[in-house]
């Protein structure tokens, strides 16, 4: 046997078919060409389907004017063009410029917050510029509503709002539900535990679509008639087509009265900086709440009194077989934002008991113990704690809340999905209008776990 | 054995300290009325329960009607349970034909009495367990659908209540857990990045969008997909949907066990020479898996619970058949008792299986301190 030269004793010999980079090659390659061909196979009928029943694919019936169904529920979108568009384009442009002003001050190592003319140039950007774009063009705005006929691109943007106006409202709602019975099932009280318990065990165990049925079919449907309303005088009108509450319109000086309104929370962000500071530096402690409740009341109110009320109400009125010229919460709106309320309070209390829970009890005992109330201990000591535990799980519930407003679809909330349900039923752009749907989702849950990842590097515990 | 650890009970945990005992008195004193607002908390509470309670016996129980028609329901103030009485096999069973319908009573009790059987550890550690699951699941199918021994065959369309939900979620489950845990084995594999990038595509898509669309999407645009000649079944389609979001979700949820499963595992099990499916299947899965029970016995409330969607394409599951019932003339308006009961047993099932599963949990738990 002749002797191989030394350096190349102990290399082994694979053969091509067991090297590990041509095997995981192939592998690959052929995964990819299998998910590809089927992909390619299923677009190709999907093509030929279309092209049978005559649809040309494209985006371009959006634009087109011929959406002759009725949404029941609509809302005046603003027009990104005019006084529209600068004040967007003032807007992002603040939190595109706050956003550089925190890289370069990160560059520099200077904490944003601590330095105030870095948090004065922030404010400015993001409240102060745009407000004021907002208060001197804002009469230039113009508005458009979907009216009969309207376009597919009309639809699918009331419909989007529709989503968001429910998500929204439920989203607050049933987070501060939440928190109130997730430190109630806490409570010391055996009885308030006990039912905050019954609370949590029944909305979470019952499926969410059945809840909206309860709510849509069992309760609103039953409520009477139109001509036999339940009435509180005129402002709060109540039958089966939904609650009906007086229309707030603006007067001239509604734009002041909102102008200092938003000047009040800035004073008030201000005033809460400076006493956290002070508290830091020298350990006295200055009120915070009733001043500020004082700014907030107090200086909308003195322009109330000095240019007259800022808006007036509208009553709604009886005519035919409607009351028209109020403010109307459709039955739709009412089941969906009850039980969404109802479901996602009750899971959130799960999160916030949880949260509280994980804290070391020791915690809780040393708070009482240096004679801090129950409130304060529960606001000082144990949320900004739990808050860690929270954040996370709150926002894919958050997440699950959004998602779920897509069961409007089953008692006929005009929404994002159910819109396009029926677009897609009238034109037959199934691929579009499903994309188009599924992009908005997707890019909702990408924004709201960048925003959970910022949030989370930010107040998780640095250990130094 | 020291005295120190004896006094620990089977999940190492201290046993409570020795009685405190309060009086009756004493106790009210301390948890229901030890301040005045807690008073007035208790107070309130005690109304809102008798309120509810009061007003929930009187409406059900003292003033309903029990029966199968509709005529003694005119004009009462309670609940009229006949819709119940009338509609129950339809909750049971669809519109399963009525001289067929022993077929799914004997697919319920066989199901009844595995899981009856499986409380029972020895038959859990035998080692025909899974087979057994897995052939009692052939027969239930065979039983359901027929065809074979002679049974005639009952079409998908006559299928539906509780039939649906149950098996809509448990098949999800059993298809969907391990194609996710292969999804999560992909996507963790930094080897094979072009496959794992499909895998991470494919999770976060599906994750991300409403459950009620991929339903929505399955139904309407999967025949689309396919070429005009198949026929696909419209239970099937549903069914696709949920084994395509359990897939997704179980995927996640594997992925964190296998991020809990410490690194030394994957080290020594490489270093006894396993190749990667060993490694994965004899060492890592299985401790990642058993981490994991807890949260997948939750993801199958959730499902359990989210089959009720299917209402919307039209199949008719418990909660369909609750909508059917209350909209049948001679029934129509009933729809508080249709719901109440659906509601009861949803929450019967989920609430079930929800403390099983915090048992499981608590006997799991990974102590890390």
């Amino acid at each position: 046997m002749a002797r191989r030269p030394h350096h190349l004793l102990y290399t082994p010999r694979v053969p091509l078919w067991r090297n590990r980079t041509v095997r995981y090659a192939a592998y690959q390659l052929f995964f990819l060409g299998s998910v590809a061909w089927g992909i390619y196979s299923m677009f190709a009928n999907a093509q030929e389907n279309l092209r049978s029943r005559g649809i040309q694919s494209g985006f371009s019936f959006l634009y087109n004017t011929d959406s002759l169904f009725v949404i029941s529920e609509t809302m005046p979108v603003p027009v990104p063009e005019g006084g529209g568009l600068f004040f967007l384009v003032v807007l992002s442009g603040g939190v595109v410029g706050t956003w550089l002003l925190s890289r370069w001050a990160e560059a520099r190592k200077i904490h944003m917050g601590d330095d105030n003319r870095l948090v004065t140039i922030a404010v400015g950007l993001l409240v102060i510029l745009p407000g004021l774009v907002l208060y001197s063009t804002g009469h230039t705005i113009r508005s458009v509503e979907y009216i009969v006929p309207s376009t597919y691109g009309m639809g699918m943007l009331t419909g989007l709002m529709n989503t968001l106006k429910l998500g929204f409202f439920s989203l607050i709602f049933g987070t501060i539900v939440g928190l109130v019975v997730g430190i109630a099932r806490l409570s010391s009280n055996w009885l308030v535990s006990l039912l905050s318990g019954a609370f949590i065990e029944v909305t979470r165990n019952i499926p969410l679509l059945l809840q909206i049925f309860f709510w849509y079919y069992a309760v609103l449907r039953t409520l009477p008639p139109v001509r036999q309303s339940l009435k509180l005088d005129a402002y709060l009108i109540l039958n089966n087509r939904g609650l009906t509450l007086p229309r707030a319109v603006g007067t001239e000086s509604f734009a002041p009265f909102m102008a200092t309104a938003v000047l009040a929370l800035v004073l008030i962000f201000y005033w809460a900086r400076y006493v956290r500071r002070r508290q830091n530096r020298t350990g006295e402690q200055l009120p915070v709440f009733w001043p500020s409740l004082a700014l907030l009341v107090g200086l909308p109110v003195v322009v109330w009194l000095l240019l007259g009320r800022p808006f007036t109400l509208v009553f709604p009125e009886l005519r035919g077989f409607n009351y028209f010229g109020g403010l109307t919460l459709s039955p739709e709106f009412a089941a969906m934002f009850v039980s969404l309320v109802l479901y996602s309070g009750g899971f959130i209390a799960e999160i916030v008991r949880s949260g509280i829970q994980a804290i070391p009890f020791g915690q809780i005992e040393a708070a009482k113990g240096i004679g801090l109330s129950w409130g304060k201990v529960l606001r000082l000591v144990i949320l900004p704690q739990a808050r860690r535990l929270i954040i996370p799980p709150l926002t894919s519930n958050w997440l699950g809340t959004i998602k779920d407003t897509s069961l409007g679809v089953a008692v006929g909330y005009p929404e994002l999905v159910a819109v396009g349900g029926t677009i897609l039923d009238v034109s037959g752009h199934s691929l579009e209008v499903i994309g188009l749907t599924m992009l908005f989702y997707m890019l909702t849950s990408l924004l709201v776990s960048l925003l959970m990842n910022w949030y989370n590097t930010k107040v998780q515990l640095k250990s130094r | 054995m020291n005295s120190s650890t004896d006094s620990l009970d089977a999940l190492g945990r201290r046993p409570p300290p020795p009685g405190l005992r309060l009086g009756p008195l004493l106790w009210m004193r301390i948890r229901l009325f030890n301040t005045w607002y807690n008073s007035l908390l208790t107070l309130g509470a005690l109304w809102i329960v008798y309120v509810t309670v009061t007003g929930l016996f009187r409406w059900g129980i003292w003033d309903a009607v029990f029966g199968v028609t509709p005529e003694p329901c005119e004009g009462i103030a309670g609940a009229c349970w006949s819709v119940i009485g009338d509609f129950w096999r339809v909750f049971l069973a669809g519109r399963y034909p009525m001289e067929e319908r022993w077929r799914v009573l004997a697919a319920y009790s066989l199901i009844i009495f595995m899981l009856t059987a499986s409380f029972w550890p020895r038959f859990r550690q035998w080692r025909w367990y899974l087979l057994v699951w897995v052939a009692d699941a052939c027969v239930v199918f065979v039983l359901v659908r027929g065809g074979w021994f002679g049974l005639p065959v009952v079409g998908t369309r006559f299928w539906g209540g509780l039939m649906i939900t149950l098996g809509l979620s448990s098949v999800g489950l059993a298809v969907g857990i391990p194609i996710g845990i292969l999804l999560a084995l992909g996507r963790t594999s930094s080897r094979i990045p072009v496959i794992k990038t499909l895998c991470v595509g494919f999770i976060e898509l599906v994750r991300s969008v409403p459950f009620i669309m991929l339903l929505i999407m399955s139904s309407i645009m999967l025949p689309m997909f396919f070429p005009i000649a198949w026929d696909m079944d419209h239970l099937l389609r549903a069914q696709i949907a949920t084994i395509m979001s359990a897939a997704a979700n179980s995927a996640e949820i594997t992925r964190g066990g296998l991020a809990g499963v410490g690194v030394g595992q994957f080290e020594a099990a490489k270093a006894i020479g396993l190749n990667y499916w060993r490694m994965m299947g004899i060492v890592v899965l299985p401790q990642a898996l058993r981490y994991m029970i807890p949260v997948y016995v939750s993801m199958f409330i959730i499902f359990l619970k989210d089959t009720s969607l299917v209402v919307v394409v039209g199949l008719f599951d418990l909660l369909g058949v609750a909508r059917l019932a209350s909209q049948n003339p001679k029934w129509i308006g009933k729809d508080i008792e249709a719901f109440m009961f659906v509601a009861i047993i949803y929450f019967i099932m989920c609430y079930a299986v929800s403390q099983h599963s915090r048992r499981l949990e608590a006997k799991y738990r990974v102590r890390v301190h």
